[in-house]
């Protein structure tokens, strides 16, 4: 994944190379972009974000989903065979909640066409039978990766939807 | 406390909401993020349940 940061003196951005789709548990550590990224839920619309959002966008999108896919790929391992050294199931699902939270800063001002052509990927085809990876991973399910319920599982929404949803 | 399996769901689940609030005519696959958010009912306690629904009758709201 290309890294992107703004460079103190100016209002440019600069991108570089970092990060192989490797699951070494580099990812989570290195991505600066997501500081970047983030702040885009909340933003208003600039036509100074909109050239940040386009620039990172036309670095980002084609790594993001090609990671997307490795992650799937790799969850996606049967039991009986062994995931490759320094990956676990804990470790890719920190991954995927990763990439799922880019996608939403990714999409929150805009539909990339990037994310318009690949809609299929993410959210499925009914009519192809494409199940989908968001949609996958949705009804995913994964004991050990579960939290504690007998603690009356409070389901992490977050303050933004109950803002959205004042009167509930 | 909700483990990694559960904080996928929900961003997923706000992921289907942004959608369907900002992009409906493009998200036709609205239907089955429902059904899947449905089922999910049947596996949540209580307290994981109220939020569902709610946001259930959000997206459809919206649709």
């Amino acid at each position: 994944l290309p890294v992107c940061h703004r460079t103190i003196s100016s209002s440019t951005m600069v991108c570089s190379p970092l990060l192989t789709p490797s699951l070494d548990g580099r990812l989570t550590e290195s991505l600066p972009v997501l500081s970047l990224i983030s702040r885009w839920r909340s933003q208003f619309r600039t036509d100074r974000l909109y050239s940040e959002i386009n620039f990172v966008l036309s670095r980002f999108c084609q790594p993001f989903y090609e990671l997307f896919g490795h992650v799937d790929r790799l969850l996606s391992t049967p039991a009986s065979q062994p995931l490759p050294p320094n990956a676990s199931i804990e470790l890719l699902a920190q991954a995927l909640l990763l990439l799922t939270e880019l996608f939403h800063d990714l999409n929150s001002q805009d539909l990339p066409p990037f994310f318009e052509e690949h809609l299929d990927d993410f959210m499925g085809n009914e009519a192809t039978g494409k199940e989908g990876w968001l949609r996958k991973y949705l009804s995913w399910e994964r004991p050990e990766l579960k939290g504690d319920v007998s603690d009356n599982l409070e389901f992490p929404l977050t303050s933004r939807t109950m803002m959205m949803c004042p009167d509930r | 406390v909700p483990g990694p399996l559960e904080k996928i769901r929900a961003s997923i689940c706000e992921i289907a909401e942004l959608y369907a609030l900002k992009y409906s005519e493009e998200f036709k696959q609205l239907g089955s993020f429902v059904n899947g958010v449905w089922t999910m009912l049947t596996t949540v306690g209580p307290s994981g349940r109220e939020d569902l629904v709610s946001l259930i009758d959000f997206i459809f709201s919206q649709s």
